[in-house]
């Protein structure tokens, strides 16, 4: 021990370091409900709530990158909107560096936007079609006044550069890309105001086999280079897990679990998380041959109204009474792996 | 087993647009065997799903099978008339598409589209056909089937919509099942019900399956026999060990080191430079070509022929030429994913 003290020294300071590092809470999420109303009846009129994220709590460090999973209905996309403000939280809070930005009004919200930016899934629907690239990578600079004239130029050559296009792109217009290159050019869009956080919506999920790897990468050496807070939202759960440094899961409107993503897929305690990673193609046919599939019965169920209890209690194979009558709270057990489930805490 | 259902040579299939002519698909050859699961694995573009239509005939204008042959049962498909093919049609040969929102009739019943099939093909009444649907239904996982024969599509979820898909396209007992990205729009799990499914149903019923997918998850569970294509030519073929652990192709290789494996720790991932091949003006020589890290000289200006790697493996790469001069780097990224069996 006494050879090693210098070292062990060292050591510990940069221990402190990553951990201060860690601590730097970027954006907490406390409470967070978004309800979509949707009224039926003609005489009679009825109002019912689509609970699509409900009671959702977590936090992002900066620099790091939280992976949300989940299947289609869970409320993951809608997750990433509310943070983002493009709806509007029906409760709750969203802490940005320690400021509630969940009431904020539209000009209350523009020191805000410029911090916190988007990628969408689909590269075909979220660029302008009648936009040539320039102006869709400018416009983000002309609403914030970030650069005009010349320097804008300037700007706008050294996005298309940083996301691998070229100067000749710039005055062409969506529709003369491939899905990849339009993905790039809502990248250098996200990324022309320099922003802290970003929310990626499945951007790569429309994208093929060959290119998702180049998006990726392009990804990770962004938040590198800027030190950005990425939250993924995407329901490949290997790409998710490779890019994440923790991941949370949704399954209707909860979140089920969160962890660091090497312990997610190590250990998953959550019954439903086991069922998601069992279902996972594996590009390997001796693993597959091996793979024990936990079957899912039936669908996610709607929600429109959804029963009580655990949410995932009508697929789960272990629900006992107490499923039906309380909704488990996400609850650490230990080393920041927080899990919403009776049954873990038994 | 070796009795071959299906015999495809130099496939090529074109679609005449203001444009000029796109070659789809560039001189395609395989077989299917008798109670074989093949799978087909390419990008978009590639021209799997062309195969497919021009296997089944279903090509629309302006697309055009411009040569080769394809031999169901000793007949050639694209001789016979179209009365004849409708008789195939469904009948032996049947289909899944990927949307099963897009391939299912709104404004009829679930069990009535299965009755259709039946009536159409099997000449059975009407009761009869009815009582067969429910059964259908049943065999392919629907709960409550009498009930939900009675349901339409909009009543059904994603998953249920493509099982009744594949309740259609099974009514008739077809010998060959072509199965175009049928999970594709499905989520995980539900996408593991489907596999599972169609794995079952497979062996029950001993039928060929073509599955068409860009997922290399999906094939290494399901089939046996794999094809890889690009650039509407089929790059590699063999069993799924020879494709997922000895490759011999730049693109397979380069596909295979391009996806996140689960198990591992994060590496940074390796992709594929470039974008595919434009069509309507195919490169003359290899389409890898221009995103082929390994290219050479002779790769750019002529095709390669298909390298016999082992027995039922061929590689269309001019790598494999026993005068191509040796790549270091080439034979040592050899092997494929590493096998690591099981996950925790």
């Amino acid at each position: 021990m006494k050879l090693s003290k210098g070292g062990s020294e060292v050591k510990l300071e940069d221990s402190k370091k990553i951990e201060d590092g860690k601590n730097d809470i970027l954006l907490e999420v406390k409470g967070l409900k978004k309800y979509f109303t949707k009224s039926s009846g003609l005489i009679k009129k009825r109002v019912d709530y689509i609970k699509a994220v409900d009671d959702v709590s977590f936090h992002i460090r900066r620099g790091e990158t939280l992976g949300l999973v989940g299947e289609s209905g869970c409320g993951k996309s809608t997750l990433g909107r509310t943070v983002m403000r493009l709806y509007q939280p029906t409760e709750g809070q969203i802490l940005y560096r320690g400021t509630d930005i969940a009431g904020f009004d539209k000009k209350q919200l523009m020191p805000y936007r410029k911090k916190i930016q988007m990628i969408f899934q689909d590269p075909y629907a979220s660029l302008n079609a009648r936009m040539t690239v320039a102006d869709i990578i400018g416009e983000p600079l002309d609403i914030h006044k970030i650069s005009t004239g010349k320097e804008r130029q300037e700007r706008i050559y050294a996005l298309l550069d940083a996301v691998g296009l070229g100067k000749d792109h710039a005055s062409r217009y969506p529709h003369e890309f491939s899905g990849g290159q339009r993905q790039r050019i809502g990248i250098a869009r996200a990324l022309a105001v320099d922003p802290e956080f970003i929310v990626c919506d499945e951007p790569i999920s429309a994208l093929d086999v060959s290119i998702q790897a180049q998006v990726i990468n392009m990804l990770d050496d962004f938040q590198q280079e800027r030190q950005l807070t990425y939250l993924f939202i995407a329901h490949d759960l290997s790409m998710v897990k490779h890019i994440s440094n923790r991941v949370g899961v949704m399954y209707l409107g909860n979140l089920v679990e969160v962890t660091e993503s090497n312990e997610l897929y190590r250990s998953p305690l959550h019954p439903y998380t086991q069922a998601l990673l069992s279902a996972i193609p594996v590009p390997d046919p001796a693993a597959a041959e091996q793979a024990r599939r936990i079957a899912l019965e039936g669908d996610v169920p709607s929600p429109l109204n959804p029963h009580s209890g655990c949410k995932f209690r009508t697929r789960c194979r272990f629900a006992t009474e107490r499923c039906r009558e309380e909704l488990p709270e996400l609850k650490d057990t230990g080393g920041g792996h927080y899990v919403a489930c009776h049954l873990v805490d038994q | 087993m070796n009795e071959t259902l299906l015999k495809v040579e130099d496939l090529r299939t074109s679609f005449f647009t203001h444009l000029g002519e796109v070659k789809a698909i560039r001189g395609v050859s395989f077989s299917v065997r008798k109670g074989e699961a093949i799978g087909i694995v390419g990008e978009s573009g590639s021209g799997k799903s062309v195969t497919s239509l021009s296997i089944m005939r279903l090509l629309q204008h302006p697309g055009k099978v411009t040569g080769g042959s394809i031999v169901f049962k000793d007949q050639e498909i694209l001789k016979i008339t179209e009365k004849e093919m409708r008789s195939i049609r469904g009948n032996e040969i049947a289909m899944i598409f990927q949307d099963p929102m897009t391939s299912l009739n709104p404004v009829f019943t679930v069990g009535n589209q299965i009755v259709e099939s039946l009536r159409k093909h099997q000449k059975m009444s009407k009761e009869e056909a009815g009582k067969k649907a429910v059964d259908i239904l049943k065999m392919v996982g629907i709960p409550d089937p009498a009930k939900r024969a009675n349901n339409f599509p909009h009543e059904f979820s994603g998953g249920m919509r493509q099982r009744a898909m594949i309740a259609i396209a099974l009514s008739c007992q077809p010998d060959l099942l072509i199965a175009d990205e049928p999970t594709t729009a499905l989520d995980v799990t539900i996408q593991a019900q489907i596999l599972e499914l169609m794995k079952s149903l497979n062996q029950k019923l001993d039928m060929s399956t073509i599955l068409i997918t860009h997922d290399l998850g999906v094939v290494a569970d399901v089939c046996s026999r794999i094809i890889v294509m690009y650039g509407g030519l089929i790059m590699e073929e063999g069993s799924k060990e020879d494709i997922f652990y000895r490759p011999r192709h730049p693109y397979t290789m380069g596909l295979l080191k391009s996806i996140p494996k689960i198990n591992n720790e994060k590496q940074r991932l390796i992709p594929i430079t470039g974008t595919p091949p434009d069509l309507l003006n195919p490169p003359s020589g290899c389409p890898f070509y221009a995103r082929c890290k390994y290219a050479m000289v002779i790769c750019r200006t002529k095709q390669p022929p298909y390298f016999e790697v082992d027995e039922g493996h061929r590689t269309m790469c001019w790598l494999l030429h026993p005068e191509a001069p040796g790549n270091a780097d080439y034979e040592a990224q050899q092997g494929g994913v590493r096998s690591e069996a099981g996950r925790q």
